[in-house]
């Protein structure tokens, strides 16, 4: 810990202007108004004890074990530091006689009912209730009698157990589930000393949060099946690192005893995930064993056999070379890229735009929308999204998506601090707590935000009472004079992404520049959802963006540095694999992506792999587009890789390398090196410091943000990108942490016991100027506005073609959209994650399944045009009449023949494949109509 | 000596229908709500005020304060806390079961002095008797015009909500009982905010009284607060109903005028309690329900008054007088009140739940003959741990007053009757014979 940190502890930025001043144990110290006197101890390095205090939920003072004495009226009383707010000279003794005989008795109590099984218990070691018995305990227990018993341990939802008899009922986990996660799946039943957690009878406790409650126990009732008898605290070894499952970034440590990964918990970093992580990142370690590809392969007579390094890549770069020997900038298409570090993108950025020249380069899968478009928004921060006056949802639900951004906006909701509009063709997880919701049906997205944004107007939508209207347009920040001094959608925040993958992004691109263009104010939260997406957005794997931001119009630093730039014009995923299809592209590279899962045109894909010759995969677990690949490198996964990651704010963090990976498996920055040296070209870097400096160099946006940077920094939130202008301090208070949940191997091994206050505060850095920042002006940083942003080739489906397709009587519009358990690479292997996801089901309201006399859980046929898949039905009555959903993802492919292949197309069944829902989707599709016919013998009787 | 006063609130209890419209009527029912409602809002107010009356419920608060500090609110309630929940209490149940239209009666005058439009009375859960026939005096209350809608044809309108509460003693504490009110766990709320007058049901300012309170309030209208106030002494005016029960000849409900009469004469006067069974002598006694430290002989002249009883180290509380002659076994008596509150803790905070359910084994072992000599300092201790000093009025580790209820009989028996602790503990069993009980069978 530096000494910078250290003393921010103390002087964290407390204003004089509303400080409070308290005597804490005669010491005085000032204070935040309204701050939790257990909050303002700690801060000034005096820790009370506690089990039920959590910095990131309301107080309930339950636990008891925090009480101080503190002075009143009538002289001092004992008090809950945790639920009583500091006063103008309220004097407290932490510390009295009086105060640590209380907190010895709570102790006391605690532990009369709580078994004395720390030996074979999962917390024991990194336990709260030792640590602080051991600090604050009476040392010796007087009970003689029998300890109460339970059934143990309880199933209590499908990733954890429940030992009701280490329970000491301090209600974080209950208040977790209700009040952060907005899942009320727990609840104490019982009264005294009966009281237990449980879950309601019919509902498991299969939140997607579940894994947070285990991490904020304090004592070992709650554990993960994913780790439970794993590893021994003292065994662990850690490092900090960021989540890659989705593009919020969630900071955490990744534990690992004896070589393999066991465990990752959520760090309090204040900014992003404030110790909370889902449940799919926090349980992903477990992929890391399964199926993993290990060693590079290469196709002979049809089939994939294991070869030398040597002799892949040698493969590959006469596949490359074969390619240039064509001609143009379109015979070789890369695509992926959103697994990678910053330092992979980058280098495979370079390889390919720089050294192959090639126009038909992007990261997103046709999942996303235009990257020039994402990258160019005022981009709001996740603090300033769940702090704003208004956000507005114009994209998939969140909680599906990007979990841990629903758990910073619940909260928020809940409380009432944040109006919640919703623009989305179907209801979300926060429907329920939103002021407005307008239901966009497929394709009529852009004719709603018209609408909406035109105060002449007098509908927009479902929204047709005057009055409502009005005060949606107050809360969007919309001058309803239409003067430009109103404030313009000020405080307004908009996250925007796919609602829907059926449906053309054109309607989406095209509200996007309206809201940008009459909110100038308002900013936005792109909801690109995969994982390192933004990264590698940033570093240029995305049409005609180089790394930085910046289009090639501005990339002469770039190009010194590369020495060539492609030229325009270039091309997004949809386009690249149209043109595979046609046979136009000589060799496909895949970087760490499956699109023959993750595309949503499942027809298009198996074209464009049937008639590519040449098709290289980067992966690191086996999946159906690289078994149909002509060679696959062995890659790096999330645990042994290093690196920065850039995060949906264009937060830029440190990936930690915690285990080593399989020894023939390699970092794709080293097979970019590797490639670009067998092709003469080579870019003389020997390290991924090396890499992530010349990114710091080249990349305007990163200017002063590298490995090396971020690493002196010993920053938990690491930085936002662009850096400030230089000279800003940026000082913000670190929230207090809860010590007790931190970590448990931190607090042992580089804090003795956690009774110390406060260690690694997040948010203590005080200063950015000693980074070496370059002083610019924020719009300096790209050339790319909205208004001048090429749509490409897609400018014919521009807005001269928006009004929407009319639906006719016989068919529904089809919602694809995704929900959290798909059959993605890392859920499918990670044992105790892969049961839940749900089969494929075709969600339709009441009306319309009797329109087509279908009912509830019956087979249905979907067809679109000549191709159709079956699904179960399911009547769902929040949903709008005309439209039907389906999730994502939901069934695992077939491993696609293709032109150079012979035999090898996997033992799958066949029917399965069939039921994907992306067989129904055609990429050039403005939405997409769907007809429904019950299978016979299922029809509704009459 | 004892004087036989007026009755207040038991006037109709020698009719078999008390409880109907019609004996209610015939009995001057109702007619101190119209009354009320003739006068001013702040006239009924300064009545209360002036009779003095304090809170029935067992804290003693006086109500005319309690309504002075209600925060001014668009929306304000008030709740009738009818969860007479605690063992040898029985004043509420009668009043009840015999008099829901004076309770309507007294509910609906609190209501217009106070402004308020919705008014609950909760009742405990087990009075199915009590909630049937209060139920349909509500309805015969709102046929009758005395409850809805512009009552007795003025401006005054009030709804009135009868709400059985769910089987727990916790929701007398009148946190709890909004919380289960509201539909939720009945968990005492933490405090501050100290009053639900400032924040209450669903948030808003709420006035919670007892249900005696309430039943006083049609003669005080009536009668004017003067005359309430002349009856009794000091603070502690009017007259109060007493369940007096345990090991008396002639246990019962008494109503008498407060300060006025002692303890000797409720227990022992020939038209009250009629001395001890068996004419055996008095060992100790409760002088205002479970929670309350116990008295002892020299106790006897004191005066049925609030404040004496509280200067002497107790409280009159909930009215409800427990007699323990020679023949109780005082580590039964206490391990018995202790088991009571073990199983009505309701499981919030740390002290009450763990440390009732530890006092009340220890307590057992003892009486069953297994106790130790270091158990009767241990139980002091765990008090300790609950009620810091163990003190009278007690301070507390816990969220509500259910907590450091737990250590007042047991620290009233261990200090007067160590030697009783140390003989079962020497003997390995209960020097006292089975069948002289406290309260119910032994298990």
């Amino acid at each position: 810990m530096t000494d910078t940190i250290k003393n921010n502890l103390t002087d964290i930025g407390t204003d004089e202007a509303d400080a409070v001043n308290v005597i804490i144990d005669g010491k005085p110290v000032k204070a935040h108004k309204d701050e939790l006197l257990i909050e303002a101890a700690e801060r000034h390095g005096i820790f009370i004890p506690r089990f039920c205090y959590h910095p990131h939920m309301d107080p309930v003072g339950v636990c008891r074990m925090c009480l101080v004495e503190v002075s009143g009226p009538r002289g001092f009383s004992l008090q809950p530091s945790c639920y009583l707010k500091v006063q103008e000279n309220m004097e407290v003794m932490t510390s009295s006689e009086k105060a640590k005989r209380a907190q010895e008795g709570v102790l006391e109590l605690l532990l009369i009912n709580h078994p004395l099984d720390c030996p074979v218990c999962d917390k024991g070691g990194e336990c709260p209730l030792q640590d602080q018995d051991m600090a604050h305990g009476p040392g010796e227990s007087r009970f003689i009698e029998e300890k109460r018993h339970f059934d143990k341990p309880i199933e209590i939802g499908p990733l954890t157990y429940l030992d009701r008899e280490r329970c000491i009922q301090c209600s974080r986990c209950t208040r977790f589930a209700a009040e952060v996660a907005g899942d009320p799946q727990i609840d104490f039943a019982n009264r005294g000393e009966q009281v237990i957690v449980a879950a309601f009878p019919t509902q498991p406790f299969d939140s997607y949060f579940s894994g947070n409650t285990v991490q904020i126990c304090p004592v070992g009732a709650l554990t993960a099946k994913a780790y439970r008898f794993k590893s021994r605290p003292w065994d662990l070894e850690q490092a900090e690192t960021t989540c890659m499952m989705c593009s919020v970034g969630c900071r955490e440590v990744a534990q690992s005893s004896a070589g393999a990964l066991v465990r990752y918990l959520g760090l309090d970093d204040n900014n992003v995930n404030q110790s909370w992580l889902c449940d799919k990142g926090r349980y992903s370690f477990e992929a890391l064993e399964n199926s993993r590809i290990i060693t590079p392969l290469a196709r002979h007579q049809g089939k994939l056999e294991p070869v030398r390094w040597a002799d892949a890549l040698a493969d590959v770069v006469a596949g490359i070379r074969a390619a240039l020997a064509k001609g143009g900038n379109e015979q070789i298409a890369v695509i992926g890229g959103s697994k990678f570090v910053n330092e992979d993108a980058y280098l495979w950025a370079r390889l390919a735009k720089g050294v192959l020249g090639s126009t038909l380069v992007d990261a997103q899968m046709g999942d996303g929308f235009n990257a020039e478009l994402a990258l160019a928004l005022p981009r709001a921060t996740i603090e300033e999204t769940v702090n704003a006056k208004t956000v507005v949802l114009i994209s998939g639900d969140i909680k599906e998506e990007l979990p841990v951004l629903h758990l910073r906006l619940y909260p928020q909701l809940r409380k009432g601090k944040l109006n919640l509009v919703e623009i989305t063709p179907v209801p979300t997880s926060l429907t329920k707590l939103a002021r407005s919701r307008i239901e966009a049906k497929p394709g009529e997205l852009f004719s709603i935000t018209e609408d909406l944004l035109d105060s002449s107007k007098d509908a927009a939508g479902n929204i047709k009472d005057p009055e409502e209207l009005r005060n949606l347009r107050t809360l969007l920040g919309l001058s309803s004079t239409g003067s430009p001094e109103e404030n313009q959608g000020e405080g307004v925040v908009f996250i925007v992404g796919r609602s829907n993958l059926a449906e053309s992004p054109v309607y989406l691109e095209e509200s996007i520049k309206l809201i940008a263009a009459k909110l100038p104010k308002a900013k936005f939260l792109p909801a690109l959802r995969r994982g390192n997406i933004f990264g590698a957005l940033d570093m240029g794997l995305a049409p005609n963006l180089l790394p930085g931001r910046v289009n090639k119009d501005h990339g002469d630093k770039i190009k010194r540095k590369w020495g060539t730039l492609p030229v325009s014009p270039s091309y997004e995923t949809s386009e690249i694999l149209a043109k595979c299809a046609k046979g136009e592209v000589s060799a496909l590279i895949l970087l760490a992506a499956d699109p023959i899962a993750d595309f949503p045109d499942q027809q298009l894909v198996q074209q464009a792999f049937a008639n590519t010759p040449f098709i290289v995969s980067l992966a690191s677990h086996e999946d159906p587009s690289n078994l149909s690949a002509d060679v696959v490198l062995p890659i790096y996964h999330a645990g042994e890789m290093t690196g920065t990651v850039t995060n949906i704010e264009g937060r830029v963090t440190i990936v930690a390398q915690k285990v080593t990976p399989p020894a023939l498996v390699r970092a794709p920055w080293v097979i970019a090196s590797d490639i670009a040296g067998l092709l003469d070209e080579p870019f003389g870097l020997v390290s991924v410091e090396d890499v992530s400096r010349e990114i710091a160099d080249t990349a305007l946006t990163y200017k002063g943000i590298s490995l090396t940077s971020l690493r002196a920094l010993q920053r938990r939130d690491g930085i936002l990108a662009p850096l400030p202008v230089s000279g800003v301090s940026i000082k913000k208070p670190g929230a207090p942490f809860d010590p007790i949940a931190t970590p448990g191997i931190a607090s042992v091994e580089e804090q003795g016991a956690p009774m110390r206050a406060g260690f690694a505060q997040s948010g203590a850095f005080s200063d950015e100027s000693a980074i070496p920042g370059e002083s610019k002006d924020q719009k300096g940083w790209g050339p790319v506005s909205i208004g001048a942003l090429s749509t490409g080739g897609k400018k014919a489906k521009g807005l001269a073609v928006m009004p929407e397709p009319k639906s006719d009587n016989h068919s529904l519009r089809l919602v694809l959209n995704r929900d959290l358990y798909d059959k993605g690479t890392v859920v499918v292997n990670c044992p105790t994650m892969s049961s839940l996801s749900s089969p494929q089901e075709i969600s339709l309201c009441k009306a319309d399944a009797v329109r087509f006399s279908l009912i509830d859980g019956a087979d249905a046929k979907i067809s679109v045009k000549t191709k159709s898949i079956t699904a179960k039905v399911k009547i769902d009555n929040c949903l709008p009449q005309g439209v039907a959903v389906l999730k994502a993802n939901k069934e695992t492919p077939n491993i696609i023949q293709h032109i150079t292949g012979g035999q090898d197309t996997g033992e799958q069944d066949d029917n399965v494949a069939l039921q994907r829902a992306e067989l129904l989707v055609g990429a050039s599709d403005l939405v997409t109509e769907i007809r429904l016919e019950a299978l016979d013998g299922q029809k509704e009787s009459k | 000596m004892f004087n036989p006063t007026e009755s207040i609130v038991t006037k109709r209890m020698e009719f078999a229908d008390s409880y109907t419209l019609e004996r209610f009527l015939a009995t001057g029912g109702y007619e101190g709500l119209k009354k009320a409602i003739s006068m001013p809002r702040e006239q009924v107010q300064d009545e209360v005020m002036k009779a003095s009356l304090l809170g029935r419920g067992g804290a003693g608060f006086p109500a005319g304060r309690k309504w002075s500090m209600l925060r001014k609110a668009e929306t304000s309630y008030l709740v009738i806390n009818g969860d007479e929940s605690e063992p040898a209490t029985f004043k509420d149940h009668l009043l009840i079961e015999r008099d829901p239209h004076q309770l309507i009666e007294g509910t609906l005058i609190a209501a217009y002095a106070l402004g308020v439009t919705q008014a609950f009375i909760f009742v405990r859960g087990e009075f199915a008797l009590g909630i049937e026939r209060l139920t349909a005096a509500c309805n015969e209350a709102y046929s009758h015009g005395a409850v809805g809608k512009n009552i007795f044809g003025s401006d005054f309108s009030v709804d009135l909500v009868v709400h059985p509460g769910a089987g727990a003693y916790i929701c007398g504490e009148e946190t709890s009982l909004i919380e289960s009110l509201e539909g939720k766990r009945g968990f005492p709320r933490i405090k501050p905010p100290y009053f639900p007058a400032v924040m209450g049901l669903y948030g808003e300012p709420t006035v919670v009284n007892n249900v005696e309170t309430m039943s006083n309030l049609p003669w005080i209208i009536l009668n004017g607060g003067e005359a309430f106030a002349a009856l009794g002494q000091g603070s502690s005016a009017g007259t109060r109903l007493f369940a007096l029960s345990g090991r008396v000849k002639h246990p019962g409900w008494y109503e008498l005028e407060m300060s006025k009469t002692t303890f000797r004469d409720l227990i022992y006067d020939k038209n009250l309690g009629q001395g001890i069974t068996e004419d055996k002598k008095i060992k100790a006694f409760i002088p205002g329900g479970v929670s309350a430290p116990w008295f002892f002989e020299e106790h006897l002249d004191l005066g049925l008054d609030q404040d004496a009883v509280a200067k002497a180290g107790s409280m009159l509380g909930s009215g409800s007088v427990v007699v323990m002659d020679e023949t109780t076994c005082v580590v039964r008596a206490a391990w018995r009140i202790t088991r009571f509150f073990y199983r009505e803790s309701c499981g919030q905070c740390t002290p009450c739940r763990e440390g009732s359910g530890w006092l009340e084994k220890i307590l057992r072992r003892i009486e069953e003959g297994s106790g130790r000599p270091e158990d009767i300092d241990l139980l002091m201790d765990v008090c300790d741990s609950i009620a810091p000093g163990v003190t009278w009025p007690p301070q507390q580790t816990t969220i509500c007053v259910l907590g450091p209820s737990i250590p007042s009989s047991i620290a009233s028996a261990i200090r007067r009757f160590r030697d009783e602790f140390s003989e079962h503990i020497e003997l390995g069993h209960c020097p006292f014979e089975a069948d002289h009980l406290l309260v119910g069978a032994h298990q």
